[in-house]
């Protein structure tokens, strides 16, 4: 064997068990999902054995109202978080990249919300809406408890609450990403325009945030196709509820499967979940372009 | 059985559709000192990680000691390399830099210390052995790579342009350094640069590249006295050698060069007589010109003062000339002058064509 | 004046940033009557009731064990992969690179449930239900694409020349991997480790799944399912929820600047 093929043969070996991972643990279930979709399949009811039934079960999700719920959820769900996540994010990043003592405490002090776990701040946020005795309600009626409100037994509040909760821990992280592109920008560039006169606005609006939008459609891409996996937050805070006003896709998938047992059906929600946020996630790569993979 | 230090045959290769070695033939002796010179870009150093076996070719052979090691690993062909940027491990103290080959030959304790120290005192660096390579300046740095090289004595060393990140002054003094050391240790070293003046002071044997193509492989007076092409004759020698477009015309059987208005009689080349009347190319030393008599004139246009000597440029019927000398000279003014002979070359075509006394 | 603004900004940034967790944390500390008490209490009476009440009566100390178990497994297996992974990507000439990092890049994006049921399945065959490797398995998977673009990042940094000088001083690739690489990129490779632990103690979808018994039940699992007898036990799930927590926040501070690059580096340089 030459040294070229067998360096080849090495680094094969070498990337092997990430590969063996990777096809085994994600491509073959995201294909397997779609052979399971196209079959009924009970868990608890293996005496049912697993017929195939064709698009059945896509027919039958087309007629799902809960499942059409979920979809507009989601969507809904995707773009109003990340609006505010990158909203945030730009301004915490701007203040974080500015000079000023203790700056490292701020930044720390930024990500504790992305470390906390979600569950711990989706019981948080529960436990700060909640209708007898959480801090929202006090801080909008003080001490006037029969104004309290059960925000979360509400369609709008609940899934206004989830949004919250969901901008509260992911803003740091679309900050991060943005600090990054800040940071890439060479400071030159802002010298020379005070030189010619610009004052703040025109520097953030002619220098900036121009240079700022590969950073900008990459927070973008990570905070959307983070915002289509919601579940934790649901789970804890609405079960989906009141009324499937906070059903999203991954938690609907989820209770199907998993809660009423009904795998085939449950893939056909989950191939749908897969095929959305690969088309979302095709569209963004193609407009970040080549540079993610240099 | 071959026993030359190093034999490489036919070495070619292309990185994509770009051929960088083409055809790589060249044998280096026991202790021979071998320069690889040529501009970047000309293969010097894919030939030189071939040897290693860092980078594979795409045919021919390679013989270390005799034993072919064409497709061996780096570590069983016994070359050792001291790299361009050093290459020192920066996690690692000086010494553990130099034990590190040692450690991974697998000798023993005892012998790795007494190696280190001994490499270490040749190199002047034992008081630095403690010390972490970003704590060196640039020349101990070096050093440290050399000592790393040259403590498990392979069969041969192999230097890519290890003084080009010198300053200047350091670098001749390294330089004086190297060749001592080669003499002092004798092993046979393969050199990568594009420095002249490295090649000419270190080399036993130079080989030209241009192109991924062997030029002349000669010792470094060879090179300079006899060089084969154009190529070489511009390559080698500061200021660079003056050459002059025109045609070679046989007057009373006596070869004549005649460029312009210029005219001069040349000694006997070899076959001149076929070249009758042919467009050739006339290189003058800078060096061969001597200025304060002779049949020739010119006019002074600049004058480069190098300290002991002047670089002169000389302005003759039209065309440029430049001088290196000793002589007096002064702005504006018209010089005499003549050839010595010896700095005259010849080209047709891109070759150059021999003397008759040179044999 | 443009430093007040930046001064009342910073300081309502870091107030929202940390203002909801301390919360949680302050409540962890109070009693029973000071959680449901209106107006609310601010300064707590420093009572650790709930947090006996917690490992007594809820487990906690269970469910730290196994996400410590589950998370350090997840970590050491991830980050060994990727630096097998990361080397022969960013070294190595691996045929098809670019798209075995767009496959992972891929992965790393849909969302869990399109590879829950199949997964589900595997591991029921296999009888990894209810075990630590079943749940390893797929945070190691979710885990390696982070992985291996941190470490990769880090490698593509060094000097080349480092690799090749290992090489001829007799070191095998694999040899200039462990001896060379991995101790010049240690920071990445650290940064990268602290990524996937907290991805692994945090994470919550597949651990729901696949931990079904509570004694094998991670930290999120089992914050989410505190279930008191009438009420829900908010001063126990804020001391759990603090336990849980606490260890992240002490890593963050430390490694503030580390996090961040590596965060960065996952996502922007690749």
């Amino acid at each position: 064997m030459t040294p070229a093929r067998r360096e080849r043969l090495f680094s094969v070996v070498l990337i092997l068990p990430a590969f063996l991972f990777v096809l085994i643990f994600a491509f073959f279930p995201i294909v397997h999902s779609f052979w399971l979709s196209l079959h009924r399949i009970v868990l608890g009811l293996p005496g049912l054995g697993e017929p195939f039934v064709g698009a059945e079960n896509y027919i039958e999700l087309l007629n799902d109202r809960v499942a059409l719920r979920a979809v507009k959820n989601t969507f809904l769900f995707v773009f109003v978080s990340t609006f505010f996540e990158i909203l945030f994010g730009l301004l915490i990043a701007l203040v974080i990249h500015e000079r000023f003592k203790g700056r490292g405490i701020v930044r720390a002090s930024v990500l504790v919300p992305w470390a906390v776990p979600t569950v711990v701040s989706s019981q948080m946020w529960r436990f700060i809406f909640n209708d007898k005795y959480g801090l929202i309600n006090f801080l909008f009626f003080g001490g006037d408890v029969n104004a309290y409100r059960a925000w979360l037994a509400d369609p709008v509040y609940a899934f206004v609450a989830i949004v919250v909760a969901d901008v509260w821990k992911t803003s740091a992280f679309a900050a991060l990403l943005i600090l990054a592109g800040l940071q890439a920008i060479p400071e030159d560039l802002y010298e020379a325009a005070k030189v010619d006169g610009a004052g703040w606005w025109q520097r953030f609006f002619k220098i900036t945030l121009p240079l700022l939008r590969p950073a900008l459609l990459i927070a973008l891409l990570f905070r959307t196709m983070d915002a289509f996996r919601v579940f934790d937050l649901v789970f804890v805070m609405t079960q989906g509820g009141p009324a499937d006003s906070t059903n999203v896709l991954q938690f609907y998938g989820y209770k199907k499967i998993f809660a009423e047992g009904m795998m085939g059906y449950g893939s056909a929600v989950s191939v749908l979940v897969f095929l959305i946020s690969f088309v979302v996630s095709m569209f963004y790569v193609r407009m970040i372009g080549k540079r993610m993979f240099r | 059985m071959n026993m030359e230090a190093l034999e490489v045959v036919g070495i070619k290769k292309s990185f994509g559709r770009v051929r960088v070695l083409d055809d790589i033939s060249f044998k280096a002796g026991e202790g021979e000192f071998v320069v690889m010179l040529g501009p970047s870009g000309c293969g010097k150093t894919t030939m030189l990680r071939i040897i290693a076996g860092l980078e594979v070719q795409d045919e021919g052979y390679i013989y270390i000691g005799g034993k072919e090691v064409t497709n061996l690993n780096p570590k069983l062909r016994d070359v050792a390399m001291v790299f361009q940027s050093y290459a020192l491990y920066p996690h690692m103290t000086v010494y553990e830099n130099m034990a590190f080959p040692l450690k991974m030959r697998k000798l023993n304790r005892e012998e790795i210390k007494q190696k280190v120290r001994q490499t270490a005192e040749l190199l002047r660096i034992d008081d630095l052995l403690d010390r972490k390579p970003r704590e060196l300046s640039g020349g101990q740095r070096q050093r440290v790579a050399i000592g790393r090289a040259i403590v498990r004595s392979p069969k041969v060393f192999l230097f890519d342009e290890p003084l080009s990140n010198l300053d200047a002054q350091l670098r001749a003094s390294m330089r004086v350094e190297l060749r001592r050391l080669h003499e002092k240790i004798g092993s046979t070293s393969i050199y990568v640069t594009h420095d002249q003046i490295e090649a000419m002071t270190l080399a036993d044997k130079i080989i030209l590249l241009e192109n991924g193509v062997i030029q002349q492989i000669g010792t470094p007076e060879e090179i300079y006295k006899k060089p084969a092409n154009l190529f070489v004759a511009t390559f080698v020698g500061t200021p660079m050698i003056n050459l002059l477009d025109g045609t070679l015309i046989l007057k009373d059987g006596v070869p004549l060069f005649k460029s312009g208005e210029f005219e001069i009689a040349l000694p006997s080349f070899k076959e001149y007589f076929a070249l009758d009347g042919k467009p050739v190319v006339l290189g003058i030393r800078p060096e061969a010109v001597t200025i304060g008599k002779g049949p020739y004139r010119a006019t002074v246009r600049q004058i480069e003062h190098l300290g002991s000597e002047k670089i002169i440029y000389l302005e003759l019927k039209g065309k440029d000339l430049v001088a290196k000398t000793h002589g007096p000279a002064e702005t504006d003014r018209a010089v005499c002058f003549d050839f010595n002979e010896d700095g005259l070359h010849l080209f047709y075509g891109r070759e150059r064509i021999e003397r008759i006394e040179e044999g | 004046m443009r430093k007040w603004i930046l001064w009342a900004l910073v300081m309502v940034i870091v107030f929202l940033s940390l203002g909801p967790f301390l919360w949680f944390v302050d409540t962890s500390f109070k009693t029973e009557v000071e959680v449901t008490a209106i107006p609310p209490v601010i300064c707590p009476s420093g009572s650790v009731g709930f947090y006996v009440s917690s490992i007594k009566n809820y487990r906690l100390l269970s469910y730290v064990k196994n996400s410590a178990i589950v998370a350090t497994l997840t970590t050491l297996i991830t980050i060994l992969l990727s630096l097998f992974a990361g080397y022969s990507v960013a070294r190595l000439g691996l045929p098809k690179r670019e798209l075995f990092m767009k496959a992972l890049l891929v992965v790393s994006m849909f969302p869990q449930i399109s590879i829950a049921g199949p997964v589900w399945r595997i591991l029921y065959r296999l009888g990894w239900l209810n075990t630590y490797q079943g749940l390893v398995i797929p945070y190691v998977t979710l885990t390696l694409p982070l992985g291996v673009w941190v470490v990769a990042s880090f490698f593509k940094q060094l000097p080349e020349d480092l690799e090749d000088a290992a090489i001829i001083d007799g070191c095998s690739r694999l040899g200039a991997l462990f001896r060379i690489m991995v101790p010049l990129s240690a920071p990445g490779v650290f940064t990268a480790a602290i990524l996937v632990f907290i991805y692994a103690w945090n994470e919550f979808f597949f651990a729901l799944l696949i931990m079904t018994r509570q004694d094998v039940q991670t930290l999120p699992v089992g914050i989410a399912m505190f279930q008191g007898q009438y009420t829900l036990p908010w001063g126990e799930i804020a001391a759990a929820s603090t336990v849980a927590t606490v260890p992240l926040v002490l890593l963050v501070f430390v490694f503030q600047r580390r996090i961040i690059s590596g965060l960065s580096a996952g996502a922007i340089k690749g």
